[in-house]
């Protein structure tokens, strides 16, 4: 069974405090200074991906798994980490647009992999990227390959030869379904999913292997279909009063006594416990 | 006679009242370790010998009571601020030993800007002090990644270093004066003068003393002038360490003194600025002070480096972001538990210091030795990050997966080996094994090798200043040679 | 403009997207040039006339189908939509929304958008805005093809109640023979939701500074103690030390409680706009570069757990003195 886990590498956002957030040309927001890193759905989808590629090891017919992105600079040290967990292939597609907002482009990159180049039983991709967001690249991806699309999968296992189980997480609880392949899983929130550490001697074995590289003009790239126009940052402010004192004791006492005990919510003619 | 836990507790309880003294059986495990050992305690595991009692000292007279009678009794003492200590200097490693918690004594006494100098109780955390001098346009200068939760009185005892010394200093160029109560109960108060030559200096008794000889109450630091606004940042990525040393010390010699004056390898370089330094080694400068010195030091720097064609700049922007993120704060303390706990992955560090012509080789055969000979390493670099005229400092920093052992042999399983190959090349090479972060209780075996024949001095300081034997037992002087 | 807005008349939460469709309509859709009509898909399961008064237009399509399936949903869209006058479709909030009208949208060639906040229309343009870059920037994309297909976000829209009156018009379509196949070997595992965090009015969320499992089921139990509500932030329940259906944000409850303390939470804008709804946030985080603090209407720089067993004694003496 061939599995395919498609990932974006990002700048760490969360990194960016106050006047970072800033929006030049109205476009445009300077993360360049920031590490790259894997958003969790990615982890999640990469993680389990491998834990699952990992178990079928010592079976007949062990799966195969490539790790592919589309990225620009930056990419090098995680996909060598990738390399040494180990992934048994890894694709990067060199891109130098902007592809913040471009699910259209990105679907199209991956469904001509898969169509053209190296046919896949599964895709496994995160629900959505930290920057753009859009939750859709799974979905489109699912459409324009006609295949079966299962959302808000939290986990995958092998259910025997050659099928999967997946669980998926619901309103109202958790579906666990064996899967026909070929289909698209969107990794939603699945807890305690990390990607371990690879160590010194497999980084040096393992993560010096060649990297598939492919140059971009090798697809067919589609007109996105919804255009950015704009940028501008959200701010949350109040009125941040500070409550200080002698000790924890002056402190919840004051709290209590300037913010709480007149709210609806402790005024005993409504206190409902 | 050996007192009996109840006893001490008792005692205790006398001396300074019931509220102060602590006996809550997750604050003794926890008050039992430091740092060093936070992989075995995040799981919940306490190897070392529970402490009798934390005894929260509110006072000078406090400690001077608690030390008395510690001291009458023959019950060893740990002091503590900030339990920030990475060492375990903090250990309590003999039973029912009295843990002396200074963090309550935590007022800024005195902030004296004509004599550039403040005064501060022990348990004064150094961000609180930097904060309000900040905010009246003066700095300690000190900033050691543990600043929002360090404390004066362990920032002294440890002989501490911030990361910006290479202008301001470490803690030992700092401190003014200083109160420290012995353990007979006597309280000595050092004046606070900007030079004496009336016999040695005795404040180098009490800085550095790691809670060995002494409990410091109070300090006096030196404040400088801030001018944040003049800051200039300067980055390079090159290809080899060597090179970097060699930069260094030209800064160096030349007589440059910016704040910060760094060199990291490949690996410990990848796991900070991968996103500009991928395969490369980085050197990092941070000049600072007013325009005109700031200005020359940071141009003088570029000059330096640019003879050297391997150094590609860097823009200082991204300089500037990594810095401002450097200091451990309590979320990314909370943070690192839960990964530690997730990942079974952990790092830990050695520093060590040494002369100009022997760094390199240090830190050659150092890699070379730790990356065959210890498992499951994850990750395996080095750092200079505190330089002086005639050498510098290198940080060693590994990471490695805990495989195949419980927690509580995670120490003798890697770091404890890691630590005796540094050490033993270092001092084999003639540098110091312990930069700055103290000796503490795991390595006092090198302590005479360190030291050669000037041991004798260190040695008659703990017979003169602790002949009974109470004072953090176990720490700079290992146990079985009281 | 001719829009229709799409709803699952069995959703667990029908009445409160329709009401959010409805505000949305009222916000963004009122001008004379505008109407709209709501598709609404019922299986055999649904109370029709129940669902019927969700319908946030007057004028309804009342659809049988055989289940909720995706590919149910669109099988119908398909069958319904045969003329393909429709310029604009309206989904709710929730994963099966933005699901179904990506999908759509591909079938029909159209534009997509998910979790939109607004819509601003001009004679040439059809922009939507909404949130990226981890819910710190608000974002405004031109949809440049007809159909639009827009699902809406959770947060950030003002809902209305629907009046009860007498639809304009009810068309009736029975589409039951749609349902699509069961997934083999499935097996549906129902959850116990916890209380309904969105309806709590007192509110504590612990964050990861909490540092443990154990420190946040310590929480928890404080929180209930004090009569408050317990939710918790992503790190927090990705590390699983609370269940993910106490998950306040983003991708869970997006709540609007009187009161809110925010213990331990660094405050990520993907987690405030969970909050963002609270008459009151008090923020309670050692680390005085946090986020929140800038966000929250008290806030004290504290070790939390100090603060909230401090604060459980003075709470809990102010009730016992008010019964005695």
């Amino acid at each position: 069974m061939k599995i395919l886990v498609s990932f974006a590498i990002e700048p760490e956002i969360e990194r960016l405090v106050g006047d970072d957030w800033l929006v030049e040309n109205g476009l445009e927001i300077d993360t360049g200074f920031l590490k790259p890193m894997l958003n969790s759905y990615d982890e999640s989808a990469l993680a389990m991906a491998l834990k699952l590629v990992q178990e079928s090891r010592n079976r007949p017919n062990p799966m195969v798994l490539t790790a592919f992105t589309i990225a620009a600079k930056g990419a090098g040290p995680i996909l060598r980490t990738l390399n040494a967990l180990p992934f048994d292939q890894i694709v990067h597609v060199d891109h130098r647009s902007d592809i913040r907002f471009a699910p259209r482009t990105v679907a199209a990159i991956l469904s001509q992999y898969v169509q053209n180049h190296a046919h896949q039983d599964v895709l496994i991709l995160g629900q959505q990227t930290s920057i753009g967001a859009n939750a859709k690249t799974p979905l489109l991806v699912a459409e324009m390959l006609g295949w079966p699309y299962i959302a808000g999968v939290i986990r995958i296992a092998s259910a025997d030869s050659n099928q999967l189980e997946v669980i998926c997480q619901v309103a109202g609880g958790r579906l666990r379904q064996q899967i026909e392949t070929p289909c698209v899983l969107s990794i939603g929130d699945a807890p305690n999913t990390f990607l371990r550490v690879p160590t010194l001697k497999d980084r040096m074995h393992l993560g010096q292997r060649p990297i598939t590289e492919m140059p971009m003009d090798l697809f067919d790239l589609p007109r996105e279909t919804e255009v950015l126009t704009n940028l501008e940052i959200i701010q949350h402010r109040r009125s941040a009063v500070s409550l200080v004192g002698q000790d924890p004791e002056e402190i919840a006492q004051k709290l209590f006594d300037q913010h709480l005990k007149d709210t609806a919510i402790f005024r005993s003619d409504l206190d409902r416990r | 006679m050996t007192l009996a836990r109840q006893e001490i507790v008792a005692k205790l309880i006398e001396l300074v009242g019931k509220d102060q003294v602590v006996t809550d059986e997750t604050v003794l495990q926890d008050s039992s370790v430091d740092r060093f050992r936070r992989f075995e305690a995040f799981h919940g595991i306490f190897q070392m010998p529970v402490p009798a009692a934390v005894v929260q000292v509110k006072s000078t007279q406090d400690v001077a009571e608690v030390l008395a009678f510690a001291n009458a009794n023959k019950v060893n003492v740990v002091p503590r601020t900030g339990h920030s200590a990475t060492e375990g200097g903090l250990e309590t490693a003999l039973e029912n030993s009295i843990v002396v918690d200074g963090s309550g004594m935590n007022k800024v006494l005195n902030i004296d800007p004509t004599n550039m100098q403040a005064t501060a109780q022990c348990g004064t955390s150094l961000q609180e002090l930097d904060d309000r001098l900040r905010e009246i346009g003066y700095t300690t200068g000190h900033s050691p990644q543990s600043k929002p939760i360090a404390q004066l009185g362990g920032l002294v005892a440890t002989r501490s270093i911030g990361q910006l010394s290479t202008m301001y200093g470490g803690i030992e160029d700092m401190v003014v004066g200083l109160e420290a109560v012995f353990p007979d109960g006597g309280v000595t108060r050092i004046k606070n003068v900007p030079r004496r030559a009336a016999g040695p200096d005795i404040r180098h008794v009490i800085i550095g003393n790691e809670g060995a000889l002494c409990f410091i109450t109070e300090v006096t630091v030196k404040i400088f002038k801030y001018f944040p606004e003049n800051n200039r940042f300067l980055g390079y990525t090159l290809d080899n360490m060597k090179t970097g040393f060699e930069i260094l010390r030209e800064v160096m010699v030349q007589g440059y003194r910016p704040s910060v004056a760094r060199l990291y390898d490949v690996e410990d370089g990848a796991y900070h600025f991968s996103h500009f330094a991928d395969g490369k080694c980085v050197l990092i400068f941070v000049a600072e002070g007013v325009k005109p010195i700031a200005d020359a030091t940071a141009n003088a720097i570029e000059d330096i480096v640019a003879g050297y064609a391997e150094c590609e700049p860097v823009a200082p922007k991204l300089i500037e972001n990594w810095f401002a993120n450097l200091n451990w704060d309590p979320a990314k303390l909370a943070e690192e538990k839960a990964e530690i706990m997730e990942t079974k992955n952990i790092c830990n560090t050695t520093e060590i210091s040494a002369n100009w012509g022997i760094i390199h080789d240090i830190y050659e055969v150092c890699m070379q030795r730790v990356r065959e000979e210890i498992p499951d390493l994850t990750l395996l670099g080095g750092h200079s990050s505190h330089s002086y005229l005639n050498g510098t400092n290198l940080y060693f920093v590994y990471f490695y997966n805990v495989v195949d052992c419980g927690p509580e042999e995670e120490l003798t399983k890697y770091h404890l080996p890691i630590k005796k190959i540094i050490v033993e090349e270092t001092i084999k090479a003639g540098g110091s094994m312990c930069h700055h972060h103290g000796v503490g209780k795991h390595r006092t075996h090198w302590i005479e090798a360190e030291y050669e024949s000037s041991y004798y001095i260190l040695k008659q300081l703990k017979q003169a200043f602790d002949p009974n034997g109470i004072m953090n037992m176990g720490t700079i002087f290992p146990l079985e040679k009281q | 403009m001719k829009f229709k807005v799409i709803l699952m008349g069995k959703s667990k939460n029908l009445t409160a997207q329709a009401e959010q469709v409805y505000g949305f309509i009222n916000s963004n859709l009122q001008d004379e040039d505008a109407t709209g009509s709501t598709v609404l898909l019922v299986t055999k399961e649904a109370d029709p006339s129940f669902a019927l008064n969700q319908a946030p237009t007057d004028n309804v399509e009342r659809v049988r189908v055989g289940d909720y399936h995706p590919e149910t949903i669109l099988k119908g869209l398909q069958k319904l939509e045969a003329a393909g006058d429709t310029d604009l479709y309206l989904f709710p909030f929730g994963v099966l929304a933005d699901e179904v009208a990506v999908r759509w949208a591909c079938r029909i060639n159209g534009s997509s958008l998910v979790q939109v906040k607004s819509i601003h229309r001009s004679r040439t343009e059809f922009q939507a805005k909404k949130a990226v870059y981890a819910n710190h920037v608000m974002a405004t994309f031109r949809m440049t093809r007809r159909p639009y297909c827009i699902s809406l976000s959770k947060d950030g829209i003002a809902a209305a109640s629907i009046p009860i009156r007498e639809k304009a018009s009810i068309e009736e379509h029975d589409l039951s023979e749609l349902h699509a196949d069961r997934p083999s070997n499935s097996e549906w595992m129902p959850e116990e939701p916890a209380s309904d965090l969105e309806s709590a009015r007192f509110l504590v969320v612990g964050g990861r500074g909490m540092g443990s499992a154990g420190a946040c089921r310590e929480l928890e139990k404080k929180a209930n103690s004090i009569g408050a509500d317990f939710g918790a932030s992503r790190p927090v329940v990705m590390s699983a030390w609370a269940h993910m259906h106490r998950l306040v944000g983003a991708s869970g409850s997006i709540a609007k409680p009187d009161l809110c303390i925010a213990a331990a939470v660094s405050g990520a804008a993907a987690f405030y706009v969970g909050i963002a709804n609270s008459k009151k946030i008090i923020a309670i985080n050692s680390d005085d570069r946090a986020p929140i603090l800038k966000a929250a209407d008290v806030v004290i720089v504290e070790d939390y757990k100090v603060i909230m067993d401090a604060l459980a004694k003075v709470i809990l003496e102010a009730k016992a003195d008010e019964k005695a």
